[in-house]
């Protein structure tokens, strides 16, 4: 669904404070819609693929803001933008998988404006979902994505309960690593609802992707002092390195003790609907020596009962790879030369010097494959299994 | 000039008391006397001969002749042959050398050196050239890693509708620095010596990232474009990849 110029009509409300914004939630409802940064809700209602009445704007409420430290850790505020949690002197010393995890979303433009909250409660990514189709999630009765046909490089491995949609947030799987709370605010008080608990699969409410209720509000996320200066590890895979969601990305705390892994937390986000605790990693790393012998056992079962759609079997080789965290990168650095005489009506294609190839093709349009295939050519190696 | 005489035929004067405009061929001294083109147009297929294109200027090329034979007795037609003089046709030669360093457990790679030449002809503004030959590059290596046409085949339905999905390099996806080089020897068919430059880098420069992703994984050939992270830890897992053969929609 192309996306259209002009903002569609809604009543805004901007409430200074939280009593405030749970009255105008609970006033609509299901026809109301909480913007934290808006990076997520304006494309909703640009694409006309939402609809809300009313809009509460959460940017006015000053409790919202800020990170305070406090008996058991920090409380970070909802509407705490994620620029603001990678420069925090505390989380960066502290908690620095946040503030890595939080580095690594979008763009600078986008964790100025976008929140901690926003982020964690930001709604699927699925493109048949956001282009406004009537799928499950959307309220109807089909999964464009889970079909023959289906285009679902980006979908799940685990945890398909008719939708295969994936939690798109980079900080989603660092807060769930860091045993992180969510203090939720509603009409009938505050709860506190564990970071493993606060992500709902299709399974449990398959038009949510928290346990946040229309009413409610996630106010803050405390993060205990459990894991404060353990070792961290975070990496995400995208196909860009800046304003792209992960194809898979891992979070990971590990506090170690006489040499032996004493606790530890392994979390990737993009396999499934919910950050995914890779729990039989974390049995095996657990009590064992941090090497690569453990680290290549753990990464090995972290896939163990994914069920891979037509598209993105290539999530399981990865995310085993990025569960081997600590593992010494092996890189193998490659080079190759190439040249191009584009229009050049009949050259032929000559070698210059060992390592560097030079090519002729016929015109700029098929310079690119023609090119390769005479390299291919002159290397006499032979092509892929798909030739 | 057919619309001109049609006029005069049959509103008086000659043809040079004519003129044409807004859908009109008109009397340059009175605009109420006119003809609208649909009615020139049906006293073209009237009068036949060379206002209908029954009739034709000989020294035109067969292609042309057989395309107005086809036509001819559908309206008003005119063809004629561009005598302007021309000569040569200039090569765009251009060369990409990249280097990259490729992560075997992610799939990504980073290009640590990319340097692009160009036989340009004649250099008339230096840094708008090497602007050229850098932006060409970064448009290949898009081509050639990133950027996708994906299609829901079942339901007709685009996945890449804008340019977050459309993925464009961004500049953490080029290399820091793009090294520049041009060869300055004026084009003899061209009145200033120069020559296009631009797109050829782009052709290049995906040839030659494609080649350095090759070589980085032995030897694998993709054989299409864009080779995503995707297709390389399949590659690098042994893997099937998940692509068709001659699929055009990538994944």
């Amino acid at each position: 669904m192309s996306t259209k110029d002009m903002m569609p009509q809604f009543a805004l409300f901007q409430p200074t404070d939280i009593e405030n914004a749970l009255d105008l939630l609970e006033k609509y409802g299901e026809r109301g819609w909480k913007v934290a940064g808006g990076q997520d809700s304006y494309d909703w209602f640009k694409d006309r693929a939402k609809r809300p009445e009313a809009v509460i704007d959460l940017g006015g409420i000053a409790d919202l803001h800020g990170i305070r430290e406090t008996a058991d850790g920090i409380e970070i505020g909802a509407m705490t933008t994620l620029s603001e949690i990678v420069d925090n002197p505390m989380i960066v010393e502290k908690y620095g998988v946040l503030a890595q995890a939080a580095g690594r979303v979008a763009s600078p433009q986008i964790r100025n404006a976008g929140t901690l909250g926003g982020n964690l409660c930001q709604d699927a990514r699925c493109w048949y979902y956001r282009a406004g189709l009537d799928c499950y999630r959307a309220g109807g009765n089909t999964c464009y994505a889970d079909t023959p046909e289906g285009m679902n490089r980006e979908h799940c491995l685990f945890g398909a309960s008719r939708c295969v949609a994936v939690t798109p947030s980079d900080t989603a799987a660092a807060v769930t690593a860091l045993d992180a709370e969510m203090v939720i605010h509603g009409p009938a008080g505050e709860r506190v609802v564990p970071a493993a608990e606060f992500f709902i699969g299709p399974a449990v409410n398959i038009t949510r992707m928290t346990v946040v209720e229309p009413s409610e509000l996630l106010v803050a996320i405390r993060i205990p002092s459990k894991w404060a200066g353990a070792d961290f590890y975070f990496e995400k895979v995208a196909d860009r390195n800046t304003w792209d969601f992960p194809l898979v990305n891992v979070a990971s705390a590990m506090i170690m003790n006489n040499g032996v892994v004493e606790d530890i937390r392994i979390v990737c986000s993009g396999v499934e609907c919910v950050p995914k605790r890779i729990t039989g990693a974390e049995e095996i790393a657990r009590g064992s020596a941090p090497d690569a012998e453990t680290a290549d056992l753990a990464g090995s079962t972290a896939s163990r009962g994914a069920t891979p759609l037509n598209y993105n079997h290539f999530k399981i080789p990865l995310m085993e790879n990025l569960v081997k965290a600590g593992d010494p990168r092996r890189s193998h650095l490659g080079w190759s030369c190439f040249a191009t005489a584009a229009m050049c009506m009949g050259s032929k294609p000559l070698k210059a010097c060992p390592g560097t190839y030079f090519g002729c093709s016929w015109g700029l349009a098929v310079a690119t494959i023609v090119g390769h295939m005479i390299f291919k050519a002159m290397t006499g190696k032979k092509a892929g299994a798909d030739s | 000039m057919k619309l001109l005489e049609i006029a005069a035929m049959d509103l008086g004067g000659s043809a040079e008391d004519y003129d044409c405009g807004d859908d009109k061929v008109f009397a340059t001294a009175d605009p109420s006397k006119h003809l609208t083109f649909a009615q020139a147009a049906q006293r073209a297929i009237e009068l036949g001969g060379k206002y209908s294109g029954e009739e034709m200027n000989e020294d035109m090329h067969g292609i042309t002749k057989a395309s107005v034979t086809a036509l001819a007795g559908t309206g008003l037609i005119g063809a004629a042959k561009d005598k302007h003089p021309s000569k040569g046709l200039p090569p765009a030669l251009a060369t990409s050398f990249i280097k990259i360093e490729l992560d075997v457990e992610t799939g990504k790679f980073e290009i640590i050196d990319y340097v692009g030449t160009a036989d340009c002809g004649t250099v008339i503004h230096p840094q708008g050239l090497e602007h050229q030959i850098r932006g060409g590059g970064v448009m290949g290596i898009g081509m050639a890693s990133l950027e996708r046409i994906v299609y829901d085949p079942q339901n007709g339905l685009p996945a890449n509708v804008g340019f977050h999905q459309a993925k464009p390099p961004s500049y953490l996806d080029v290399p820091l620095e793009m090294d520049v080089g041009y060869v300055d020897k004026p084009d003899p068919t061209n009145p200033v010596g120069a020559r296009g430059i631009g797109e050829p880098l782009m052709g290049c420069a995906a040839s030659a990232l494609l080649s350095a992703i090759s070589d980085a994984l032995g030897g694998v050939y993709f054989n299409r474009t864009p080779v995503v992270p995707d297709m390389i830890i399949n590659a690098l897992a042994e893997k099937p990849q998940s692509y068709k053969t001659l699929q055009v929609s990538n994944q």
